[in-house]
C-alpha cells in the first residue's frame, strides 16, 4: 500500500475512507445499542472472539482448579476448618428457611394464593472481563438464544453484579454495578431502618449510596440489598456500609458500600430472566 | 507471499492474539491498578512497521476489535475507532518520513500514542468522570510504553525489517 507521486489528498484516501467508515459504524452501533442490540459487525466479531476466549478461560480455570492449591500449602487446612464451620451454620440456616418456606406455602394454600412461576436463572461464563479499563463491562457466553434480554439482572451467589445492556444471539454485555452507568435502588437490610437510596458505581471497588435523607437510619456495618424498585428484584445483596457522611450541602447522607461481589474475579454469573 | 504481505499477516495475527489476551487476562494483570491495553500497543508497534495508510487500517482494526469487545454503554464506539485510526496513521506517517525502524522509539510511541489516543477519545466523547479517565490514561500510557519495546522486538523479529516505508 505504498503511495506514488499523487497529491496529498488522493494519497491518503484510504485513511479518509477509514475515518468515514469509523464514524458511520459508530452511528450504526449506537443506534442498535439504544435498542439493546449489537450492530452486525460487532456481533460477528464478539461471537468469533467468544470461542477462543471461552477456551482460554476454561483452561485457566482447569489449571487453577487442579494446581491452584500448590502455592497456598498449609493455609488450606485452616481455610478448610473455617469453611466446615460455615457450612454447618449455613445448613442450620437452610433448615430454618425450609421450614419457614413450608409454613408460607401452607398459609398461601389456606388463603388461596397460587405460586407464581419463577423461571430458572441462566448460568453463564464470563468471556471478557473489563477489556477496556474505561468501562466496567463484561461479556458473557449466553445471549438471546438462552432467553436473555436487555435489562435482565445479573448476580452471583455473593450478590448483585449488574444488568444486561446489550444482547446478540450467543453473547450478552453486562454493565457492572461499579460502572458509572450502573445504578440500583437499595435499602438497608435491618428491620428498624427505612433508609432507601441509590447505589451508583464510580469505577472503584467501592460504590456510593446517594439520595439518603439526613435523618436516614444507616450505619457502618449495615447490609445493603436491592429495594425492588425498577427491574431489580428486592432483597439481592449488594454490600456492606463502610462509612457514612453528610454530603457537601449537608442535606443528604452519602454511604460508601463495599460490594459483596469481587468484580475482579468474576468467572461465572447467573442471569435472572 | 511478499515480505510486506507477510508482515501484515503477522500484525493481523498479533492483533487477534492481543484481543484474546485483552478479553481474558488483561484485567487480572494490573500493575498499581493500571491495565495494559495490548490491542492498542500491538497496533502502535504494528504501525511502526507500515506506511501511513496501512497503519491507519491497523489502527482501525484494533479499534474495531476493542470496541466490539467492550461495546461501550451509551456511546464511544465510533470514538474508539476514529481515535485509533488517526493515531496509527500519524505513527505510520512519522515512521515513513522522520524515523525508521527504531526500537528506541517504541516505548516513546507507546506512551505518547496512548495519551493522544485517550485525548482524542475524550474530545470525541467527553467522559463524566474526568479523574477516572485521567488515571486510566496515565496508567495505560506507562504500561503500554513498557510493553511496547519487547513487543516491537518480537513483531519485528517475526515480520522482518521494514524496507518499504521509505517509498510511502
Amino acid at each position: 500500500m505504498t503511495a506514488g507521486r499523487t497529491g496529498p489528498v488522493l494519497r491518503y484516501i484510504p485513511f479518509v475512507l477509514l475515518l468515514i467508515a469509523g464514524t458511520m459504524l459508530g452511528i450504526v452501533h449506537d443506534r442498535a445499542e439504544r435498542a439493546g442490540r449489537l450492530d452486525p459487525i460487532s456481533s460477528t466479531i464478539r461471537t468469533l472472539f467468544s470461542f477462543p476466549a471461552n477456551a482460554v478461560n476454561t483452561t485457566g480455570h482447569w489449571i487453577g482448579k487442579e494446581f491452584g492449591w500448590i502455592p497456598h500449602g498449609y493455609a488450606l487446612a485452616s481455610e478448610n476448618r473455617s469453611l466446615k464451620r460455615r457450612i454447618a451454620n449455613l445448613e442450620l440456616e437452610n433448615t430454618n428457611l425450609r421450614s419457614q418456606a413450608l409454613l408460607g406455602e401452607r398459609l398461601a394454600a389456606d388463603v388461596g394464593i397460587q405460586d407464581s412461576h419463577t423461571p430458572k436463572p441462566v448460568i453463564a461464563q464470563v468471556v471478557a472481563l473489563r477489556p477496556d479499563p474505561n468501562f466496567d463491562t463484561i461479556t458473557i457466553n449466553r445471549g438471546a438464544n438462552a432467553g436473555i434480554k436487555v435489562h435482565d439482572v445479573v448476580i452471583t451467589p455473593a450478590g448483585l453484579v449488574g444488568q444486561v445492556y446489550v444482547v446478540n444471539n450467543s453473547t450478552a454485555g453486562v454493565v457492572l454495578l461499579t460502572d458509572q452507568n450502573g445504578m440500583v435502588s437499595a435499602r438497608v437490610e435491618r428491620a428498624k431502618s427505612r433508609a432507601v437510596g441509590i447505589c451508583k458505581g464510580n469505577y472503584t471497588n467501592f460504590i456510593t449510596m446517594n439520595d439518603l435523607s439526613a435523618e436516614a437510619d444507616i450505619k457502618v456495618g449495615d447490609r445493603i440489598v436491592t429495594a425492588g424498585y425498577g427491574v431489580f428484584p428486592p432483597g439481592i445483596p449488594i454490600g456492606t456500609v463502610t462509612s457514612v457522611a453528610l454530603d457537601q450541602g449537608q442535606m443528604n447522607k452519602v454511604a460508601v458500600i463495599k460490594p459483596f461481589v469481587d468484580f475482579d474475579a468474576l468467572d461465572e454469573v447467573m442471569v435472572l430472566r | 507471499m511478499t515480505p510486506y504481505a507477510r508482515r501484515l499477516g503477522i500484525i493481523a495475527i498479533a492483533l487477534l492474539v492481543a484481543s484474546i489476551y485483552q478479553m481474558t487476562v488483561a484485567s487480572s494483570m494490573l500493575i498499581f491498578g493500571a491495565q495494559l491495553d495490548l490491542v492498542l500497543t500491538t497496533a502502535i508497534v504494528g504501525s511502526m512497521l507500515c506506511d501511513a495508510n496501512t497503519a491507519s487500517a491497523v489502527g482501525f482494526t484494533s479499534g474495531l476489535f476493542t470496541a466490539a469487545m467492550t461495546a461501550p454503554p451509551i456511546s464511544g464506539f465510533g470514538s474508539i475507532l476514529v481515535s485509533r485510526t488517526i493515531v496509527c496513521f500519524l505513527i505510520g506517517w512519522l515512521e515513513a518520513r522522520i524515523v525508521r525502524d527504531s526500537a528506541v522509539l517504541a516505548p516513546l510511541f507507546g506512551v505518547l500514542a496512548t495519551v493522544l489516543c485517550a485525548m482524542l477519545f475524550f474530545a470525541f466523547d467527553p467522559q463524566k468522570d474526568v479523574s477516572h479517565w485521567t488515571v486510566v490514561m496515565v496508567g495505560s500510557a506507562v504500561y503500554n510504553g513498557l510493553a511496547a519495546l519487547p513487543l516491537f522486538w518480537l513483531i519485528r523479529r517475526l515480520a522482518g525489517r521494514d524496507d518499504t516505508t521509505a517509498l510511502a
